[in-house]
């Protein structure tokens, strides 16, 4: 089984979503702003590398979590993804897992200063309040997910 | 017109014209479709939306990628309307979102059609 978890940048959310998924973050405590910050890809990719597939680490059950930005393309993102999954004829699941419902305006307003406008200062404390303040609905998505194809 | 361009790749030659009243996926605003097989029994897909021509391409290739599908399994083809084609007004009233316009250019277009598309259109 694979993940991959979606949002607009592929750099906040979905990346927040994969790190509880592998366990990189606890479920049950809410992370502080450094750990956030010095999570892989959290708030440093290029909004330009949208589209892109990235690996983010293997999960407690062996499964594969990968992330990916799609700018505000999701409904179409997913159509594209299960087609192709079906017409590759693709044993192996994916479940594919848009995490922008857990957004909330502190990491969209903080996301959109840090990565579009460059001020960073103001951005990662913006997002990293966010997130933190998002973290429970986070873990609820991941553990949706998990509990769907289990 | 991904999915007509796919049509017709993958019909017979000379297998007539295409009956657009009967080709539902026109309507629909974003679609991934199976055409058939080509002359070299190779499965022919269709897939278009609205998003740039950024995505698309990206989103094939890493997806490949993940599931260790080679480059020699697939190729991905985007259709490009030669200029002055008069598919190409049909094409922006769907890239505009004007469906129902678009739907009807082409119907009309698909009426007035003698023969297949010419190889270099494909």
């Amino acid at each position: 089984m694979k993940f991959l978890y979606h949002c607009y940048g592929g750099t906040h959310s979905s990346v927040l979503a994969a790190a509880v998924h592998i366990g990189m973050l606890a479920s049950g405590e809410t992370p502080a702003p450094d750990r956030l910050l010095s999570l892989p890809l959290f708030d440093k990719q290029d909004g330009d590398d949208y589209g892109q597939i990235h690996y983010y680490g293997v999960d407690p059950a062996g499964n594969r979590v990968y992330v990916m930005g799609r700018r505000r393309h999701g409904a179409e993102t997913e159509m594209i993804l299960a087609g192709l999954h079906s017409a590759f004829a693709i044993q192996t699941g994916l479940k594919v897992v848009d995490s922008t419902p857990a957004l909330n305006w502190s990491m969209q307003l903080g996301g959109f200063l840090s990565r579009a406008v460059g001020l960073k200062a103001i951005g990662r404390f913006l997002v990293t309040r966010g997130s933190r303040a998002a973290y429970r609905e986070v873990v609820a998505l991941v553990n949706e997910a998990r509990k769907e194809v289990s | 017109m991904a999915g007509l361009f796919a049509l017709e790749q993958t019909a017979a030659p000379g297998g007539g014209k295409t009956r657009p009243d009967s080709l539902s996926f026109l309507d629909h605003r974003h679609r991934f479709m199976y055409a058939g097989k080509d002359a070299q029994e190779r499965e022919v897909y269709a897939v278009w939306a609205r998003t740039d021509r950024t995505l698309f391409p990206r989103l094939i290739g890493t997806f490949c990628g993940m599931f260790d599908i080679g480059p020699e399994q697939y190729a991905v083809r985007r259709i490009t309307l030669p200029p002055g084609s008069r598919l190409r007004l049909a094409a922006f009233c769907y890239w505009t979102g004007f469906y129902g316009l678009g739907r009807r250019l082409l119907e009309r277009l698909e009426k007035g059609r003698s023969s297949p598309l010419p190889a270099g259109q494909r």
